[in-house]
């Protein structure tokens, strides 16, 4: 059974170490998203048209809202990796530029000597779990040569055309605030299409052209990340978030958020450390 | 002027406003965040961008006004109704100083603190922000501001022409005045040298790389403006007054600003006025007037008063009052008598 060997929460967003034994569903991050292979089966991260390898020469980087799902080898040992959920805002206030928000140029970073060692040292820190100032400079420097790998012979045209396009037809907007306003029911696409005027596949591919992603795993994604902020930081039961967000039963949440998450939220909550400034509204 | 004062926290980046935003919310730990613009940006893709930005477990309120001078009024009277501890302003500048305006005063009345986040459009940020942070009881003008160059994207070259003229003279007018300010005057300049090389090449085709330029222009002639309004800015505000509308700031420049430098340009020092006028494409014109008028007759701008709607009683009346309220006695102190309405008809 996949678990989590550290979980840490800060500034940044989310850094941990997941023995993940089974496939994660196509899912996406607001995040930019970092994984970086350890120990045991290799593996790989799919994406709509390619797959990137997930072993000791090659990392993978997926940018916000990307889709991808993380495949592993069926009746395998487990893939020990360091996963990284990177807040744009950090990325951008901490970098030079003022382009682009974390948007990586292609999937696949090779892993150099220096960035294996960086690696390295952030799991090291992770799994030690101690506050050390070092940690946040170790993570900006492995995210920034990421980043400038990504970029190298790709042209950076047309990019932020792909950003504009997110909100430019007011359909879109109208469903993004939908959803937004009523993530704890289970709306279903149809409804939704028939709110803001659209046939159920004109919707789908309008809005995918738009955000990146189908309806439904963005809508999984707004979920998520609720549940993650309620076990982090609330004291309700994984009942009580479960109910909350419409989930039929403890058990269908359970499975919901394993195979979007990739560990089970009981196990997220027992392990996840969470730093003062993560979640300053609650704190 | 002895105190310098730049007190401002600013995002600048391309696609910045929805993660600012959340980060800014998160950050300070807000959660009742009430949304202002004018009436006609409710559902601006802009308002649809910022509703977005905030996190999915806040619920925002939402106060639209007509843009006049019950704006203020309006927005406090609906802070006074809720128990918000944010208000998200934007959109045109003057929205901003209402939003301001109201924070400021509800915030007085109820002894809550209430974080004012503001995300300029075109426009950029209001003049007189930068004016009134330099008081010593002024504390920042906003607790934040969020300068995303793509909302500003895709807006007609007409609107784009009048927004950079306004930054323009902003930025010209910062280094005519005789308060003593050397980081302002390295700001304006900046700002300058952006706006001039933009703006021509955004008449021909929008591009994000020439947008940002725009609105780093923008943030500095708001910076710049530390070391108060100059006269075409007055006459902005004269006009506004003497016809009870408003008036369109960069057309208004465009036409009035060429004069303004004619007349004053002498009192630049040489070494000044070379740099300014080398900053112009076509700077072997020879004066700095005359560049500038040549830089603004390639722009889908207006080239006189009637053609914007202000009639010749009008202009006079806001004259008047410009001389009445003594330009000349605040940081224009060298600058001349204003003439008589007669030597001005010529």
């Amino acid at each position: 059974m996949s678990c989590a060997l550290s979980v840490r929460h800060g500034s940044f967003g989310r850094a941990a170490v997941y023995q993940l034994d089974r496939t994660i569903i196509t899912h996406a991050h607001r995040e930019g998203h970092l994984i970086f292979y350890l120990d045991g089966q290799e593996s790989s991260v799919e994406f709509e048209d390619k797959g990137c390898a997930l072993n000791d020469s090659f990392s993978v980087a997926v940018s916000p809202w990307e889709p991808h799902s993380f495949q592993i080898p069926p009746n395998s040992t487990s893939c020990l990796c360091l996963v990284l959920y990177i807040k744009p805002i950090w990325f951008l206030e901490n970098s030079p530029s003022a382009e682009f928000a974390l948007q990586f140029g292609c999937n696949e970073v090779r892993l150099t000597p220096q960035l294996h060692e960086l690696v390295m040292r952030l799991t090291s820190l992770l799994l030690d779990n101690e506050h050390v100032d070092q940690f946040d400079l170790i993570l900006f420097e492995l995210i920034r040569r990421c980043f400038e790998q990504t970029w190298l012979r790709m042209p950076k045209a047309g990019l932020l055309d792909r950003a504009r396009l997110r909100f430019s037809d007011f359909r879109v907007r109208r469903s993004l605030r939908i959803m937004h306003e009523s993530i704890s029911v289970e709306s279903d696409v149809e409804s939704l299409a028939r709110q803001v005027g659209l046939s159920r596949p004109h919707f789908f591919k309008l809005f995918k052209m738009q955000m990146g992603v189908t309806p439904n795993i963005y809508l999984n994604t707004l979920r998520s990340e609720h549940a993650i902020h309620d076990l982090l930081k609330t004291e309700k039961s994984v009942t009580d978030i479960a109910e909350e967000l419409g989930f039929s039963s403890q058990a269908s949440f359970t499975r919901f958020f394993s195979s979007n998450v990739g560990i089970a939220p009981s196990e997220y909550r027992r392990v996840a450390r969470v730093d003062a400034e993560s979640f300053p509204m609650v704190s | 002027m002895s105190l310098i004062s730049f007190n401002w926290r600013v995002h600048f980046a391309d696609g910045v406003l929805e993660e600012a935003i959340g980060s800014e919310i998160d950050m300070r730990g807000l959660g009742a965040p009430l949304l202002v613009s004018e009436a006609e940006m409710l559902t601006s893709e802009l308002a649809d961008r910022i509703r977005y930005s905030l996190p999915p477990r806040i619920r925002a309120s939402e106060c639209f006004p007509v843009l006049d001078a019950n704006a203020p009024v309006e927005i406090a009277t609906a802070l006074q109704q809720g128990s918000f501890d944010t208000v998200i302003a934007f959109g045109p500048a003057r929205m901003l100083v209402a939003a301001q305006e109201a924070v400021r005063y509800s915030g007085q009345k109820s002894g809550r603190k209430i974080a004012l986040l503001a995300v300029p459009g075109l426009e950029g940020l209001p003049a007189s922000w930068s004016a009134s942070s330099g008081s010593k009881n002024a504390g920042a003008v906003a607790s934040a501001i969020v300068c995303d160059p793509t909302v500003t994207f895709g807006i007609a070259p007409r609107m784009t022409a009048s927004a950079g003229i306004d930054i323009l003279a902003q930025c010209l007018e910062a280094c005519f005045s005789c308060h003593y300010n050397p980081p302002a005057d390295g700001i304006a300049i900046e700002g300058l040298t952006r706006v001039i090389n933009a703006l021509p090449k955004l008449m021909d085709a929008d591009s994000l790389d020439l947008r940002r330029e725009i609105m780093a222009a923008s943030l500095s002639a708001s910076l710049a403006q530390t070391k108060g309004p100059g006269p075409s800015q007055r006459l902005c505000d004269a006009l506004c007054e003497a016809t009870g509308r408003r008036v369109d700031r960069g057309s208004v420049k465009a036409i009035a600003l060429p004069g303004i430098v004619a007349f004053l340009e002498h009192e630049l020092d040489m070494d000044k006025r070379r740099q300014l006028t080398g900053l112009f494409p076509d700077a072997e014109k020879g004066s700095l007037a005359a560049c500038l008028d040549s830089f603004i007759r390639d722009l889908p701008l207006p080239r006189n008063f009637p053609e914007i709607g202000i009639s010749t009683g009008e202009l006079f009346l806001a004259v008047d009052r410009l001389a009445q309220s003594g330009i000349q006695t605040d940081c224009y102190a060298h600058l001349q008598a204003i003439p008589e309405p007669k030597q001005r008809q010529n």
